[in-house]
């Protein structure tokens, strides 16, 4: 990976980090979770594999290290959202509403598995505020972004967009 | 792809970071978020804060301007509301200042001479939360500002919030209550019960364990002597409950609108902490007699400031 694509990498992590930390908690409705939603959109950019991981799971952490929830738990939920994100890819590679449906369902995933894994490490009471809500809006909201978002990252860590976005 | 033509260590790389991360996880639980972990968290959010307190400075007006424009029906009621109430307020207020000035001279009457202790007071602007469903959020004060761990936090109408969780240098995190495993004394009327946080719901649990007498839909919850200073108000009883036998247990909406906190106010409290020394009561539930101690509700930390601290054994 280029030294150029990295820094952009690492860019659009922290101000995914403090737009969701100030801006979006704001909000009611429109919830997106950017820190998922980059993990999720890293793949579709030319960022090797590993390192789409590696960028999903330092994103997961630094959010950890802000929330009062367990280290480590978004770290593992972003991982595995990055790699179902980086085997399915290729399926979804054939216009901006394919990516920004593939953006939402993952983030559900994410949304589900996050909330298995808070409750079975004893995270239920923190996890589990506004059920509904969560499950609903943070897809929606994530595939809706999508589309500003996937080509914006592509341009920036690939330096071209990719397909048809 | 053009990652397809290198060697795909995707797999490993996946297993070791899960691998990582549960190890995290088992790390934080085992630590109770002390130590390493809270330097590392209270690390972060040092670095996070200035980029959070710079893009709250230009989100923030941006941000309440649209609140505002899409709740203006709703704030002309809750205009209308907080009028009729205020009137009803500044009615009850000259009926107590009345009364003060008859205990004032009641007490003088009798040499009454109580201490009251003052507690210093941190406004602090809260700068950040994880996301839009994490109840905990950081602050722009820290130690350096005398914001310490465990410090109760209170809104500027002085509704309890919660306690500071983490303090680094410059920043803190708050936990409020509703999201808190520890349980909070208060009193209802004359009845001290334990207060704890319901998973998933705004309300909160009330449990009274030698209830006399019932209560009522809107009866005012406050603190009794504890992690927060006596008297502070909680919120207030969802609907009527009956004793059962001795127990009681209720509904509680907390006054504090988290959604809303811009600004919070943080409190000395205990007024010397230094100075406090602490033994553990561990309460035995009557039914068990003489046990061994495992399992209990909680346990009672006991200060010589006469507080007392009650966790939950969450």
């Amino acid at each position: 990976m280029r030294p150029r694509a990295l820094g952009f990498a690492l860019l659009s992590l922290v101000v995914a980090v403090v737009l969701q930390t100030t801006l979006f908690v704001r909000f009611r409705i429109f919830t997106p979770d950017l820190v998922l939603l980059l993990s999720i959109l890293f793949a579709i950019t030319d960022m090797r594999r590993e390192g789409v991981l590696v960028m999903a799971f330092t994103g997961g952490l630094i959010v950890d290290l802000l929330s009062s929830n367990l280290l480590g738990l978004r770290a593992a939920v972003f991982s595995v959202i990055a790699f179902l994100a980086v085997r399915t890819v290729h399926r979804v590679d054939i216009g901006p509403v394919a990516v920004a449906i593939w953006a939402g369902l993952l983030t559900l995933v994410g949304v589900v598995l996050f909330l298995l894994l808070g409750t079975l490490f004893g995270q239920g009471g923190l996890v589990a505020t506004d059920l509904g809500r969560r499950l609903v809006f943070v897809p929606l909201s994530n595939l809706v972004v999508s589309f500003a978002v996937a080509p914006l990252l592509n341009r920036l860590i690939t330096g071209r967009t990719r397909g048809l976005i | 792809m053009s990652s397809l033509d290198r060697p795909d260590h995707t797999l490993p790389t996946f297993v070791t970071l899960v691998v990582v991360a549960i190890l995290l996880m088992t790390f934080d639980i085992r630590t109770d978020g002390e130590g390493v972990v809270g330097t590392i968290r209270g690390g972060t959010q040092t670095l996070i804060a200035p980029l959070q307190r710079g893009a709250a400075f230009v989100v923030d007006p941006i941000a309440d301007f649209l609140d505002g424009v899409s709740d203006i029906a709703s704030l002309r009621e809750t205009n209308e509301a907080l009028r009729a109430e205020l009137a009803r307020a500044q009615a009850a207020l000259a009926e107590a200042g009345d009364d003060l000035a008859r205990l004032e001279a009641l007490e003088a009457l009798h040499g009454l001479d109580l201490e009251t202790t003052e507690v210093a007071r941190t406004a602090a602007n809260v700068i950040g939360r994880a996301d839009q469903f994490d109840l905990a959020f950081q602050i722009d004060k820290g130690v350096n500002d005398g914001v310490l761990e465990g410090q109760p936090v209170i809104d500027v109408y002085g509704f309890v919030v919660g306690t500071v969780d983490e303090a680094s240098p410059n920043t803190a995190s708050v936990v409020p209550i509703q999201g808190s495993r520890n349980q909070v004394s208060v009193l209802v009327g004359s009845q001290t019960g334990l207060l704890s946080a319901n998973p998933g719901l705004a309300e909160m649990r009330l449990d009274i364990y030698d209830a006399r007498e019932p209560v009522r839909e809107g009866d005012q919850v406050v603190t009794s002597a504890n992690t927060f200073p006596p008297g502070l108000a909680v919120g207030q009883i969802v609907a009527d409950a009956e004793p059962e036998s001795t127990a009681l247990t209720a509904s509680v909406m907390p006054y504090t609108d988290l959604d809303s906190l811009r600004v919070v106010v943080v409190l000395a409290w205990p007024p010397d902490p230094t100075s406090v020394t602490t033994t553990t009561v561990t309460t035995v539930p009557e039914d068990e007699g003489e046990g061994d101690g495992e399992g209990e509700e909680g346990e009672t930390t006991t200060t010589d400031e006469g507080t007392d601290t009650t966790q939950g054994d969450g």
